[in-house]
This record gives C-alpha cells, sequence and structure tokens, in this order.
C-alpha cells in the first residue's frame, strides 16, 4: 500500500481545538464529534510529527524515545498495518464499525498504548482505509478535555491495585435486628471472602451509604482501607 | 471482587436517565430514573466526546465527572470481562465501572429492592 503524502498541522490544545484548527473534512458518512479525522485537498492526512513518506519515516524526534528505542521510526516499521495517530507510539487495532462501535472501541481499548497525557492535543495520521480505525482510537487516546487525570502508560487500560487489606475495626458480630435500625437503615450480607472466611455484612443509613455500625455514620476523612476496615463487619464462626 | 456474569440481565438500565448524582467521602451513588442506582467504590472511567479515557478513583472525582451525565439516559449496557459494566450516555459519552477491588465490593447495581454487588 503506498503511503500518502502528509502534511503538518500545527495546532495545539484539546482535540476538539485540533479539529477546528485543521480545515478539512470527515469521511463520508461521518461526523466530528465521532471520530474527526480529516484530509486536506490534496488528499493527505494530517500528522502530528513531520513524516517522510520516501523513507517512511518521520523526520523528528519521537518524544517517547526513551521507551520505543526508535527515534524516527514509524509504527515499528509497519506502516501499512500499523497506525501513529500520536506520532508517539503503535497502537494495536482490530476491525469493526467505527460508526457505530468505533468510539467505544476507541475508548476502550485504545489509549493505554498512547502513553501518557502528554499526548493532549495532537493531529493524526491516517494510511489507507484502515487507518481510519487507528486515528479513531488515536485521537480518543490522545485528548483528555477534562483533564482530570493521565490515562495510565502500559499495556492495558485498568483500575489502580487494591489498597492493602487493613483488619476489620469491629469484632466479629451477628448485625442486629432491623428493629433496632434506625429509620431507613438496612443491612446487607456478604458472603465468605478470603478475608472474612465466615462473611461479613454492612450497614448502609436511607441515602444508601455504607456506614461504621459502631457509630451509624459514614466513616469521614479516611483512606479507603480503612473505611472498608470500618464498615464490613465479620461474621463470627458458625 | 463478586465479578459479575456475562449472562446478567441489565437490560431495565437501557433507557434509564441519571437524575442525581450524590458524591460521599467514600462513595458516588448515580440514582437513574427509574428506581435504578448505581453505588460506586471502584475505579471509574469516563470518556466524553473526543475525549478520554480518564480512569478515576477517587469518589470526588468521580462524582464530578459524572455530573456531566446528568440529565443523560443510558443507551447501552455491556458487560466487559472481569466485573467490568460499561455504559453508553446518550451520544457522546462511555463509562466503564471496574471490578477493581480484589476484597470488598466494588459497585453496587440496584433496581428496586434488588442489589447487584459486584
Amino acid at each position: 500500500m503506498a503511503i500518502p503524502p502528509v502534511r503538518i498541522c500545527a495546532s495545539t490544545g484539546t482535540g476538539s481545538q485540533v479539529i477546528h484548527r485543521c480545515s478539512g473534512r470527515p469521511p463520508r458518512g461521518h461526523k466530528w464529534r465521532h471520530c474527526p479525522w480529516w484530509r486536506d485537498s490534496s488528499g493527505a492526512v494530517v500528522v502530528r510529527r513531520y513524516y517522510d513518506p520516501a523513507t517512511e519515516q518521520f523526520v523528528s524526534v519521537d518524544p517517547l524515545v526513551d521507551e520505543t528505542g526508535t527515534p524516527y521510526a514509524f509504527t515499528d516499521g509497519d506502516p501499512v498495518n500499523g497506525s501513529d495517530p500520536s506520532g508517539l507510539y503503535t497502537p494495536c487495532w482490530d476491525a469493526l464499525d467505527p460508526l457505530s462501535a468505533g468510539f467505544g472501541q476507541c475508548w476502550s481499548s485504545g489509549y493505554a498504548r498512547a502513553g501518557n497525557a502528554t499526548l493532549i492535543g495532537v493531529g493524526a495520521v491516517v494510511i489507507g482505509g484502515n487507518a481510519f480505525l487507528g486515528f479513531c482510537r488515536g485521537l480518543a487516546a490522545s485528548v483528555n478535555p477534562i483533564n482530570l487525570v493521565a490515562p495510565p502508560a502500559g499495556p492495558s487500560p485498568g483500575p489502580k491495585p487494591t489498597p492493602n487489606f487493613e483488619q476489620p475495626t469491629n469484632p466479629p458480630q451477628y448485625p442486629p435486628p432491623v428493629s433496632d435500625l434506625p429509620p431507613g437503615y438496612t443491612i446487607r450480607p456478604g458472603n465468605p471472602t478470603e478475608q472474612y472466611p465466615n462473611g461479613y455484612w454492612r450497614m448502609y443509613n436511607e441515602r444508601d451509604q455504607a456506614v461504621d455500625p459502631s457509630t451509624l455514620k459514614p466513616p469521614a476523612n479516611v483512606t479507603k482501607a480503612q473505611f472498608e476496615a470500618r464498615t464490613h463487619v465479620p461474621l463470627p464462626p458458625r | 471482587m463478586h465479578g459479575l456474569p456475562p449472562d446478567t440481565d441489565l437490560q431495565f438500565i437501557v433507557g434509564a436517565e441519571l437524575t442525581q448524582v450524590c458524591i460521599g467521602q467514600n462513595e458516588v451513588i448515580l440514582n437513574l430514573f427509574e428506581r435504578v442506582s448505581f453505588t460506586l467504590e471502584c475505579s471509574v472511567s469516563f470518556a466524553f466526546d473526543l475525549g478520554g479515557p480518564s480512569i478515576l478513583d477517587k469518589p470526588k472525582d468521580i462524582g464530578i465527572a459524572a455530573l456531566r451525565l446528568l440529565g443523560e439516559q443510558v443507551r447501552s449496557v455491556e458487560i466487559l470481562s472481569e466485573g467490568t459494566l460499561k455504559l453508553a450516555w446518550g451520544t457522546r459519552a462511555f463509562t466503564e465501572f471496574y471490578d477493581s477491588s480484589q476484597q470488598y465490593e466494588s459497585y453496587t447495581i440496584t433496581h428496586g429492592e434488588e442489589h447487584i454487588v459486584v
């Protein structure tokens, strides 16, 4: 597959800003807001880093050179099957319908390889038909308009590890009878776990917040592990 | 911790509208119309429009992000691997609730009097 010419989008800022500043049209039948990539009048695609089609390499150094070890290589040397929307990495992709499911797929699995928040505000490169998805994923990865946290680096997305377990603060006991609970309070039992071999119970207030049964209040100003330790009451051995 | 069997019927969530976001120090509760709520004590990822995803762990951050979903209806629900619940909201947002706690409940889906603890 021939690599189309590319041009530089010099815009900065969030992805939406890039879209507004870079002229062009989305693919036929596609909406800007879902997967906005564009070509210029010559059919070239927008790229964040300078790219030389003749050598199939970027001509500016990969900001992630320490990680990739390839300061100029494009998609690990596989520009036909690969994509580097941010100019920083090579996301993996698979076939799907980008109009009906693309954004969700981009979002759920495409970003982790893209690195971190330094990707905010970039253009993208697309190559051939398959690049549609690649860019979609890449753009979803590369922008973060709410700027709450940086996506984690690594091979797959996911939550942070669970905090260390803390021993329950309430001794093993059976839950109080419902008639003794404050109005609106409820008790929910839990099945045995590794840490609670006899099972456990939690008490919830009228707002459905877990409370410390010893205070009848949600624990305040505590760590998550402390919160869990105070709101999970082990059942005694049977 | 408990996971979410992939064959769990969660179609009652589809069409529900987020009407209230309750932010506590230890959890976030999303109340939807009608009689559906999510109690989140887990990591949650958000993707809005062109942005995201952002994986959030602190209830305050999760709640603030969830404010953007107020008034949105759940367009689709999908159970991913390892207890992850993916929701599509309206036409422009997605969330994923992770079963991120190894020792405790990660999130609870409430439908009327029924509680699905994940």
